[in-house]
C-alpha cells in the first residue's frame, strides 16, 4: 500500500495514494463564514469549487501553518453513494512510504470524536497513523456541507 | 302518664332473659286454656257421673219392674182366688219366694249400689221418704202377706194398692236420682221412657184392668163407674200399645246411631219382641172390650191365666228393653270415659308442646343472640380474628343455608349475615386506618424532621448573622482605620510630588548628552544594515532554488500517486518519479548548505560591527531609560496630581460605608430577632408536631388491640 505522509503538530500521519486525487501547492481559500473553525475556506481546484479541511485545526485546535511544505491533499470523499473532492490542509507533505499490511498495528485508544484514525505502523523514523478520510467530517457536518452540491 | 308505664314495664321485662319470657308468655297463654279444658274435663267427669247415676238406677230398676210385676200377678192371683174359688196356692207361694227373692236383691242392690243415687238405707231413713226403702218395702210386703187371710177384700186391694203406691213411689224417686229422664243422648232417652214410664204404666194398667174385670165378673149388676174406668183403661192402654210404645221403640232405633254409634241388638231384639207384644195385647184389650160390651166369653180363671201371662210378656219385653239401655248406657260411658282422655291427652299434651317449643324456639334465638353478643365483645376488645371465627363456628351451628345464601327467612340468619358484613368491612376500614396511621406517622416524622432541620437552619442563620454583624462591626472599625490611613497616604503624596519635581529637571539635562551619542551609533547601523542587504540577495537566490526543490517535491509526489493509480502500467514511471524526489531531495541539500556559507559570513560582519552595535545599544537604551525615567517621574507627578482630590473622594466614601455598616450591623440585630421569633414559633411547631405524634401512637395504640387474621 503507497501511502503519502504529512504532520499534523509533532505526529505523523498517512493517507492511502488510492484515495488521493492530488497534491496541490497551497493557495488563498475562500473562507466559510460562521462555519467551524476546521473549514479552512473552498479553493478552484481545476475549475470546481472544493471545500478544504484543515486537519491541525480538526484534530488539535491550532491552525495549520503555512510553511513551503503546506500542501492541500485533495482527495475523494465518498458519501451518499456520490464522489466528491475535498482539500485537506496538511504540513510537511512531504514523503511517500510504501506499507505492507502486515506491518500495521491497532492503535489502541479511538474516540468518538477521532474515528478518522486508523491503524498505526512503527518506522524508524516514527510511528505513523494511517487516515480514515470518510471519516474525517462529522457526519451532522457532512450533510450541510454537501448539500448544494447535492441539489446539483 | 302512658309513656311512663310502657317505660316501666319495659324496665320490669328487661331483668328476664328471653328464655323466661317466652316461658312467662306460654304459661300466660297457655294455663288459662289448661285451666278451662280441665274444667271441661270436670264436666265429662260430671256427665260420668250422671252416666254412672243412670246406670245404679237401670240396675236398681230391673228388680223393681219384676218386683211390681210379680206383685201385680200376686195380686191377681189373690183376687183371682177370692173371686172363683180356685185355688192358686202353688202359684202364689212361687210367686212369694220370688218376691221374697227380688227384695232381698233389691235391697242387696240398694245397699251397695243406692247410696250413688241416694236411695240407700241409711240416707232414706234420715229422710221422709223412709217408708220407701226396700227394707221397708220388704217389712210392709210381709206384713201384707202375714194379714191377707185376715183382711177383707177391700182391705186387702187397698193394702196391695198401697204396697204398690209405694213401689211406685221408689220407682219414680230411683227415676228421679238417678236423673234417668234426663238423659241428653237420644236412643237412651226414648228406651228409657219406654222401660221405666211406659211399661211399668202399662203393667199397672194391665194390673188394674183386670181387678176391674174380676169385680165385673163378681158382681154382674151394671156399673156405670167401672164402664168408665175399663174404658178409659183400654183406651189408655190401646194408646200405649198401638202408639206411644212402638213409637218410642222406633225412635230409639231411629236415634240410636245418631248418639252412641249404632247397636243392631235394639232392632233385632226390640222390634221382633215388640210385634209379639203388641198382638198379645191387643188380644187381650179385645177380650176386656168384650167385657165391657157384656159378652165375656172368659171365665176368671181364664182371665187370671191370661193377664198373668200378658204380664210376663210384658215383664220380658221390659227387661229386653232395661237390658238394651243398660248396653246404650255402658256404650255412653266408655264414650265418656274416650272423651276424657282424649281431651286429657290433648289438652296436656298441647301445654307441653307448646313449652317445648317455647323452650327450643327461645333457645334457638338466644344461642345465637348471645354468640353474636361473644363476637360483638370480641369486636369490643378488637380480637377480629376470633370474632370471624366465631361467626363462622356459629353459621356452622345453626344455619341451614350457607352465609352467602340469597334469602332467607331467618332473621338469626340476617342477623349473622349483617354481622359477617360488619365484620369484614371493619377488618378493611381498620386496615385502611392502620395504613393511613403508618402514613400518618411517617409523614410526622418526616415533619418533626424537617422542623429539626428548620430549626438547626435558624440557629445556623442566626450563627450567621450574629458573625455577619460582628463582620460588619469589624468592617465598620476597619473603614475607619482605612479612611484615617487614607488620608495619612494623601498627604505623604504631597511630599512625594514635590520631590519628584526635582528630579524631573536634572534628567531633562542627561538626555541631551545622550541624544548625541545616539546620531554616531546610527551611522555605523546604516553601514551594516547595507552588507545584510547584499547577503539577503543571496539568500533569496537560494530561497528560490528551494522552491524548484519543493516543488519538484511535489510533482514526484503527485507521480508517485498516478503511478501508483496506474497500477502495473505506473510501475516503470514510478522509478522515475522517485529519482525526481530523490534530485529534488539532493538540490534541496545543496541550498541548504550554500544557505550556511552564506549564514557563516553574515556572522563574522556581525563580529566586525558587534562594538559598534553594542556601545550604540548601550548609548540608546541608556538614553531610553533616563527618558523612561523622566517620563515616569512626570507620569507619577501627574498621576499624583489627580489622586489627590481622589483620596478626598475615597474618605468621604469611607465615611458613607462606615455608616452603611452601623445599618448593616443595625439590620442585622433586626434580623437576629426576627430569627429569634422564628424559633420560638418553630418550637410551638414542633409542639404540636409532638402532639400529632402521640395522636398518632394513640390511634396505632387503639389500633394495635384489632387483631387481624393472617
Amino acid at each position: 500500500m503507497l501511502c503519502l505522509t504529512f504532520e499534523v503538530g509533532e505526529n505523523r500521519y498517512a493517507i492511502d495514494a488510492n484515495e488521493i486525487i492530488e497534491v496541490v501547492p497551497l493557495v488563498n481559500f475562500t473562507t466559510f463564514p460562521k462555519a467551524p473553525s476546521y473549514f479552512a475556506g473552498r479553493f478552484n481546484y481545476r475549475g470546481e469549487i472544493v471545500p478544504v479541511l484543515d486537519l491541525k485545526d480538526l484534530m488539535m485546535s491550532f491552525q495549520t501553518k503555512m510553511y513551503l511544505s503546506t500542501r492541500i491533499i485533495v482527495v475523494k470523499y465518498e458519501t451518499d453513494g456520490e464522489i466528491h473532492q475535498l482539500g485537506l490542509l496538511g504540513e510537511k507533505v512531504m514523503d511517500i512510504i510504501r506499507i505492507r499490511d502486515d506491518e500495521l498495528q491497532d492503535p489502541g485508544l479511538i474516540t468518538e470524536e477521532t474515528r478518522y484514525l486508523g491503524r498505526l505502523i512503527n518506522l524508524k523514523s516514527g510511528v505513523v497513523q494511517l487516515i480514515t478520510v470518510k471519516e474525517l467530517i462529522p457526519p451532522f457536518v457532512r450533510e450541510s456541507l454537501f448539500r448544494d452540491v447535492k441539489e446539483d | 302518664m302512658l309513656r311512663k308505664l310502657t317505660l316501666r314495664f319495659n324496665i320490669l321485662l328487661r331483668r328476664y332473659t328471653v328464655l323466661t319470657k317466652l316461658t312467662m308468655i306460654g304459661v300466660l297463654l297457655g294455663l288459662p286454656l289448661t285451666i278451662i279444658l280441665v274444667l271441661n274435663l270436670f264436666n265429662l267427669f260430671d256427665s260420668i257421673d250422671f252416666v254412672d247415676k243412670e246406670k245404679t238406677g237401670i240396675k236398681i230398676f230391673i228388680p223393681l219392674t219384676s218386683l211390681q210385676v210379680h206383685l201385680m200377678e200376686h195380686k191377681a192371683y189373690s183376687f183371682a182366688t177370692i173371686s172363683s174359688g180356685v185355688d192358686y196356692q202353688t202359684k202364689i207361694a212361687a210367686l212369694n219366694s220370688q218376691i221374697k227373692d227380688e227384695l232381698d236383691q233389691l235391697i242387696k242392690i240398694n245397699n251397695t249400689e243406692g247410696k250413688n243415687i241416694g236411695v240407700d238405707n241409711e240416707t232414706m231413713n234420715l229422710g221422709e221418704d223412709y217408708y220407701l226403702s226396700p227394707p221397708s218395702l220388704m217389712a210392709q210386703w210381709e206384713k201384707l202377706l202375714s194379714e191377707s187371710k185376715r183382711l177383707s177384700p177391700g182391705d186387702l186391694l187397698t193394702a196391695y194398692n198401697k204396697l204398690e203406691d209405694n213401689l211406685g213411689k221408689f220407682m219414680r224417686l230411683v227415676t228421679v236420682n238417678a236423673r234417668l229422664t234426663l238423659d241428653p243422648s237420644g236412643d237412651a232417652y226414648h228406651l228409657i221412657y219406654l222401660s221405666i214410664h211406659l211399661m211399668p204404666r202399662m203393667h199397672d194398667l194391665i194390673g188394674r184392668a183386670f181387678i176391674v174385670a174380676i169385680e165385673d165378673a163378681q158382681d154382674s149388676l151394671f156399673n156405670n163407674e167401672r164402664l168408665a174406668e175399663i174404658i178409659y183403661l183400654t183406651r189408655t192402654m190401646r194408646n200405649l200399645i198401638t202408639d206411644e210404645i212402638p213409637s218410642a221403640v222406633r225412635s230409639a232405633i231411629d236415634l240410636d246411631p245418631e248418639y252412641n254409634g249404632r247397636l243392631p241388638s235394639i232392632d233385632g231384639v226390640l222390634s221382633p219382641m215388640l210385634e209379639h207384644y203388641r198382638s198379645d195385647v191387643i188380644s187381650i184389650l179385645e177380650i176386656y172390650e168384650n167385657i165391657i160390651r157384656n159378652n165375656s166369653t172368659y171365665g176368671t180363671e181364664e182371665l187370671t191365666g191370661l193377664t198373668t201371662e200378658k204380664l210376663d210378656e210384658s215383664l220380658d219385653f221390659n227387661r229386653a228393653a232395661l237390658n238394651e239401655l243398660e248396653k246404650v248406657v255402658h256404650i255412653n260411658y266408655n264414650y265418656t270415659y274416650y272423651r276424657i282422655f282424649f281431651r286429657f291427652i290433648i289438652s296436656v299434651g298441647a301445654f307441653l308442646l307448646a313449652m317445648v317449643m317455647i323452650y327450643f324456639t327461645a333457645k334457638g334465638m338466644i344461642t345465637p343472640v348471645n354468640g353474636v353478643a361473644e363476637i360483638a365483645r370480641d369486636l369490643s376488645e378488637g380480637d377480629i380474628q376470633s370474632a370471624k371465627e366465631k361467626v363462622f363456628a356459629l353459621a356452622e351451628r345453626f344455619l341451614v343455608s350457607p352465609i352467602g345464601a340469597k334469602k332467607e327467612k331467618d332473621e338469626i340468619w340476617k342477623l349473622f349475615r349483617a354481622i359477617h358484613g360488619t365484620i369484614d368491612n371493619l377488618e378493611i376500614i381498620l386496615r385502611q386506618v392502620g395504613r393511613a396511621g403508618i402514613a400518618v406517622t411517617s409523614s410526622v416524622t418526616q415533619i418533626s424532621a424537617s422542623v429539626q432541620a428548620l430549626n438547626a437552619a435558624i440557629n445556623q442563620q442566626a450563627a450567621s448573622t450574629a458573625e455577619v454583624k460582628a463582620t460588619g462591626k469589624e468592617i465598620y472599625s476597619s473603614s475607619i482605620q482605612l479612611s484615617e490611613t487614607v488620608e495619612d497616604v494623601a498627604e505623604k503624596s504631597g511630599r512625594t510630588l514635590q520631590l519628584a519635581d526635582k528630579g524631573a529637571s536634572g534628567l531633562t539635562e542627561i538626555n541631551l548628552s545622550m541624544a548625541s551619542l545616539e546620531q554616531g551609533s546610527k551611522e555605523i547601523a546604516e553601514k551594516l544594515s547595507e552588507l545584510y542587504k547584499k547577503t539577503s540577495n543571496i539568500t533569496n537566490v537560494i530561497t528560490t532554488i528551494t522552491k524548484i526543490a519543493t516543488q519538484t517535491n511535489l510533482l514526484s509526489l503527485n507521480a508517485s500517486i498516478e503511478a501508483e493509480k496506474a497500477g502495473e502500467y505506473g510501475a516503470g514511471f514510478s522509478v522515475v518519479s522517485a529519482e525526481i524526489k530523490r534530485l529534488a531531495e539532493e538540490t534541496a541539500m545543496a541550498a541548504l548548505e550554500i544557505e550556511e556559507t552564506i549564514r557563516e559570513m553574515q556572522q563574522a560582519v556581525k563580529a566586525d560591527v558587534i562594538g559598534v552595535e553594542v556601545y550604540a545599544g548601550t548609548t540608546r537604551s541608556s538614553v531610553s531609560r533616563i527618558s523612561g525615567i523622566a517620563d515616569n517621574i512626570n507620569e507619577i507627578i501627574e498621576y499624583t496630581k489627580g489622586v489627590l482630590p481622589s483620596f478626598e473622594e475615597v474618605s468621604t466614601k469611607m465615611k458613607i460605608q462606615t455608616d452603611g455598616a452601623a445599618q448593616i450591623s443595625d439590620a442585622m440585630s433586626e434580623l437576629n430577632d426576627v430569627a429569634l421569633h422564628t424559633r420560638e414559633s418553630i418550637s410551638e411547631f414542633s409542639e404540636i408536631t409532638e402532639n400529632l405524634e402521640g395522636a398518632v401512637g394513640s390511634l396505632r395504640e387503639i389500633l394495635a388491640k384489632f387483631r387481624f387474621g393472617g
